[in-house]
């Protein structure tokens, strides 16, 4: 290996001109994968429902299921089976939403109406009659299957598909969390209904003033449920429902994984690359044995930075699954943080950034959607400032993850400078006019958005990135050798910044106690180096504080530096706790606890 | 046979010498006061001034000279060896030395010289190396002399510190400062062995920070002069033996916490000691000080609390990272007047005297020492703004100014307890 690093290093660097030729080489390229880069695809999906084919099928007589009619999902053919006896004559009915209307589905027209589909199918069972011990008049069972794509699961309470005598029940569902029940075409309100799970249990519930079905869990709901509803005495109607259901593992995750080899291999070339730069620069040059793992602690772990990585992984796994887990609660209430608003069906609260990259198409929606975002982006920011980037992000888990593995290779990081910082504010503000402008020259931010890439890859949503995908191997490469890279570029919260002089939590500085070690200025991922210049101002929070507590960790003079809500300090620095960790008792042979003076105790 | 004449010079320094500090260790025994756990730190100071022996340390250790506070002692410690600190207080020395520098050189510098020229102290001929951190113009210097029987390695120190680019240019110097440190002890460094020495630096710097706690106790617990011989002791000594020893001292000081014991009854004025090195045996500002009935419960010089007062903040675990760290540490937060601005040093001065309820401030320059010279004014008068009277006191390395300085610093403490202030808190 180390001599194949040597005759490239010879290659490259043997003269001025073979450095230069590579050099422009290396660059050329760049530009190259950059310019192509738009129409070079990773993976891309068709989200129409057209693009899905229903297929019926019958079950096994001999494996009774628990439900007797469902739905199933293989990739993009919906299934449906049923073990029931059907006669030839009257064979399933399948109807469809369409850009026409409810349609019905023959084996003929469904492939010339597959482009037209909207993403609720229905399928109808010819009317049984089954008759009942002790009662004279057989009861007439009216039985139907209904599924929902995902593509209109997030969408508000829908009028009924079909208004046939034969589909008078049918089941709806309201952002992705409840379950409705229409009779006739309109809310079945107050009544008694009961409803089978797909585990076999059958319970009796009441349905609320609008049609909805109270109790029933998201869960149960995505594995399927059927409710029955007897009008009369001789009517009964049974409706099974299952939505569809988004796979965590789906190929969606392709481009994700594509990108994750990418950044490992990107990283190794880097760090190659430097190895060689520095063997011929010679300054900072010296080559260390690793030796075995060190059992000694460098830094403390507070019980704040627990509580953050705690905040940060519950934020990343409701922000980007939360819908699945939960439902949308809050479908129409948006927080500025970086997640990503095409998953708008799985996480818990919207994220700002599409209207706020799609200005335009804001101020057309109507004043109340207006009002809402802007409350969603001004009292959160009011409330929390940037500690949602520092706490709440997604994309914040994925750089501080990537900080981690390097921490734990201890890998050497980039040299971090206000000349860094200079040239990272360049790319800031040129994200900041694309992010705010793109959207008016009829582009899309989400082309080039670098954190689109993640959350609805992860939550199963079939994207193509585009360029994106290339700006997120820079951001995570960078995230790798500098911690939190992104938030440094990040053109959202640049504009959550501008609320720092009026938001509740507030990053407070001691003058008198502080020393000018810089340890705060070294710990901050953001770089602000007023934090440990500023000698008058008790208020050291400024437009790029993240409130991430970095520094109150590196801090070792007590009360120097705190964090504040409301004037409350919550956490601050303290230099017992700064030594404490470093200097642990260390165990002598032949140690009896406390008080022996041979111990490094307390 | 008729000894040569540099055996009978070199003979006559080391009875000279000894007498000098057995003296001032025999004073420093007899005051009131001394605690028990103080046995180790004057045995070494002992076994350095009077039985001219070397380090104690393992067997094929190495030592490395240092001088300032600007070498970073996790490298040394990483490497295998120990570090001692070679800013020298040798009265004897520094006449010989006197001969040999110009008339104002500062005496701390002609000491060391003459050490040079008398080649007689183990102390400096066994180190294998010596770093020079390039602080002032007499340490610059200092270096040729040096050179001339040892292996000298420059360190120069920037003169601003908050522009990030000095900080790169230290950073490189400390990288360049390992392959010298290699080359003198013949070890190499691991991952490993760098974070044992930065925990052996650690958990000293966690010790020295309770005993600080200790010495700033509303009634004193031990006196000053004890105090500055403990951080003497430091320089003589391999770290970990140190920290061992001063966490029976602090162990000792909690129990007088507990008993309530105290050195005196009497409300003593508090003091803080600030301005140039104060070297065993060269220790009269502070003996003074206590023995004139004030209370020196803090310093703020390159021997006491500057040189261990500030840890090393690992931000970055990699090997880079903690190199980084160690040019942060050891250059921003550093109070030393070579600095071209004296903010950090007004700001450091401001918060111990806040921290330590500091009454009057006793600053002691030896003569020749410009870079604190300097300073005083600005120090008098930030001092004076928040109301702490400032002593200039200027020695230089003989006891033929002890009967003036006496008289200064009584006038100075009867100052303070007479002082508005001091009737308040009565």
């Amino acid at each position: 290996m180390r001599k194949i690093v040597d005759k490239i290093r010879q290659l490259i660097f043997k003269t001025t001109f073979s450095t230069i030729v590579f050099a422009v080489a290396a660059i050329s390229i760049a530009i190259a994968i950059a310019y192509f880069s738009d129409s070079v695809v990773f993976f891309e999906f068709d989200m129409t429902p057209s693009a899905y084919q229903v297929v019926t099928e019958r079950a096994d007589h001999q494996k009774p299921d628990h439900a007797p009619i469902s739905f199933a999902y293989q990739g993009n053919t919906i299934i449906l089976s049923t073990c029931y006896t059907i006669d030839e004559d009257t064979p399933i009915e399948l109807f469809a939403t369409s850009r026409f209307g409810a349609v019905r589905l023959s084996e003929e027209n469904m492939a010339d109406l597959s482009p037209y589909f909207l993403g609720s199918f229905i399928a109808v069972f010819p009317v049984q009659i089954v008759p009942i011990e002790g009662q004279t008049i057989p009861r007439r069972v009216s039985m139907s299957v209904k599924t929902d794509l995902r593509v209109i699961q997030s969408n508000a309470a829908q009028t009924p598909m079909l208004n046939d005598s034969r589909v008078m029940l049918e089941i709806g569902l309201s952002n992705a969390r409840r379950i409705f029940v229409y009779y006739g075409g309109i809310p079945l309100r107050n009544m008694n209904i009961y409803v089978h799970f797909s585990d076999g249990r059958t319970e009796s519930r009441v349905t609320d003033a609008y049609g909805y079905i109270p109790g029933v869990s998201i869960r149960e709901i995505r594995r399927g449920v059927s409710v029955e509803y007897s009008p009369n005495l001789i009517n009964t109607f049974i409706q099974s429902y299952m939505p569809q259901n988004a796979r965590v593992l789906s190929p969606a995750i392709m481009p994700l994984l594509i990108l994750t080899v990418m950044t490992v291999v990107t990283i190794a070339l880097c760090i190659i690359i430097r190895n060689i730069y520095e063997k011929r620069t010679q300054s900072t040059n010296y080559r260390i044995e690793k030796g075995r793992r060190s059992r000694v602690k460098l830094r403390g772990k507070p019980i704040f930075v627990m509580v953050r990585w705690c905040v940060m992984i519950v934020s990343f796994v409701t922000l980007v699954w939360g819908g699945r887990l939960f439902g949308v609660w809050f479908e129409e209430v948006t927080i500025p943080v970086f997640a990503c608003g095409r998953n708008n069906e799985e996480q818990l609260v919207g994220s700002v950034c599409y209207y706020m990259s799609s200005l335009n198409v804001l101020f057309t929606l109507p004043w109340q959607t207006i009002a809402l975002f802007f409350a969603g982006l001004i009292i959160p920011l009011i409330l929390f400032g940037r500690l949602l980037c520092g706490f709440v992000c997604p994309m914040g888990l994925v750089q501080d993850g990537l900080h981690v593995a390097r921490q734990s290779t201890r890998t050497k990081g980039i040299p971090l400078t206000e000349k860094l910082y200079g040239r990272l504010s360049l790319i800031k503000w040129t994200f900041v006019l694309l992010f705010l402008g793109m959207a008016f020259v009829s582009l899309d931010f989400c082309m080039i958005c670098p954190v689109g890439v993640f959350s609805p890859a992860l939550a199963g949503f079939k994207f193509s990135i585009f360029v994106g995908g290339f700006i997120a191997l820079f951001v995570l490469v960078g995230s790798f050798f500098k911690h939190r890279f992104f938030c440094v570029i990040c053109p959202l919260g640049l504009i959550m910044g501008l609320f720092h002089k009026i938001s509740l939590v507030r990053l407070k500085k001691d003058c008198t106690a502080c020393t000018e070690c810089g340890a705060c200025y070294e710990a901050c991922p953001m770089g602000i180096k007023s934090i440990y210049t500023e000698r008058e101002k008790s208020d050291v929070t400024t437009i790029n504080c993240i409130l991430c507590g970095e520094c109150v960790r590196h801090c070792p003079e007590t009360d120097a530096l705190a964090i504040t809500v409301c004037g409350k300090k919550i956490y601050n620095a303290n230099r017992e706790n700064f030594m404490k960790h470093i200097a642990k008792p260390k165990k002598h042979e032949n140690c009896n606890g406390g008080g022996c003076a041979g111990c490094k105790h307390q | 046979m008729q000894a040569s004449i540099n055996e009978r010079r070199q003979e006559r320094f080391v009875n000279k010498s000894a007498a000098v500090a057995s003296k001032y260790l025999r004073r420093m025994e007899e005051m009131s006061g001394l605690p028990d756990a103080m046995r180790p730190f004057l045995d070494v100071l002992k076994d350095i001034y009077i039985n001219f022996s070397d380090v104690k340390r393992p067997e094929g250790t190495k030592t490395i000279g240092t001088y300032c506070v600007m070498v970073p002692q996790e490298l040394i410690y990483a490497f295998g060896a120990v570090a001692v600190k070679l800013c020298s207080g040798n009265f004897t020395a520094f006449s010989i030395g006197d001969d040999i520098t110009p008339r104002d050189a500062c005496p701390l510098v002609k000491a060391i010289a003459g050490v040079g020229d008398i080649r007689k102290l183990p102390l400096y001929d066994n180190c294998s190396l010596m770093v020079v951190p390039i602080t002032c113009d007499c340490k610059k210097k200092l270096v040729s002399i040096l050179a001339e029987y040892t292996k000298v390695h420059i360190l120069p120190v920037p003169s601003q510190r908050q522009d990030d680019d000095v900080k790169e240019r230290y950073l490189e110097e400390l990288y360049a400062l390992l392959p010298a440190l290699e080359e003198a002890t013949g070890n190499k460094m691991t991952y490993e062995s760098l974070t044992r020495g930065v925990e052996a630096v650690g958990q000293a710097q966690h010790q020295f920070w309770r005993f600080m706690k200790f010495r700033r106790q509303p009634s004193p617990l031990m006196r000053g002069t004890h105090a500055m011989a403990v951080m003497n002791a430091l320089s003589y000594m391999p770290i970990d033996d140190w920290t061992d020893a001063l966490i029976a001292l602090n162990d000792e000081l909690d129990k007088r916490v507990s008993e309530g014991y105290r050195i005196t009854e009497r409300k003593l004025p508090r003091i803080m000691l600030t301005g140039s090195p104060v070297v065993f045996p060269n220790i009269k500002v502070p003996m003074l000080i206590d023995e004139m009935g004030g209370a020196l419960i803090a310093d703020e010089t390159c021997m006491g609390d500057r040189f261990m007062y500030d840890p090393l903040v690992v931000v970055d675990k990699s090997f880079d990272g903690i190199m980084r760290a160690m040019a942060n540490r050891y250059i921003r937060p550093c109070s030393c007047p070579t600095f071209c601005d004296a903010s950090t040093r007004i700001y450091r001065l401001k918060q111990m005297v806040k921290d330590n309820q500091v009454e009057g401030v006793v600053y002691h320059v030896l003569r020749g020492c410009f870079v604190y010279d300097f300073e005083y004014t600005i120090v008098e008068r930030e001092l004076n703004s928040i109301g702490v009277p400032v002593i200039r006191v200027e020695s230089d390395y003989n006891e033929e100014d002890i009967e003036q300085l006496r008289v200064r610093i009584e006038a100075f403490i009867e100052l303070l307890k007479f002082s508005p202030k001091a009737k308040e808190v009565k």
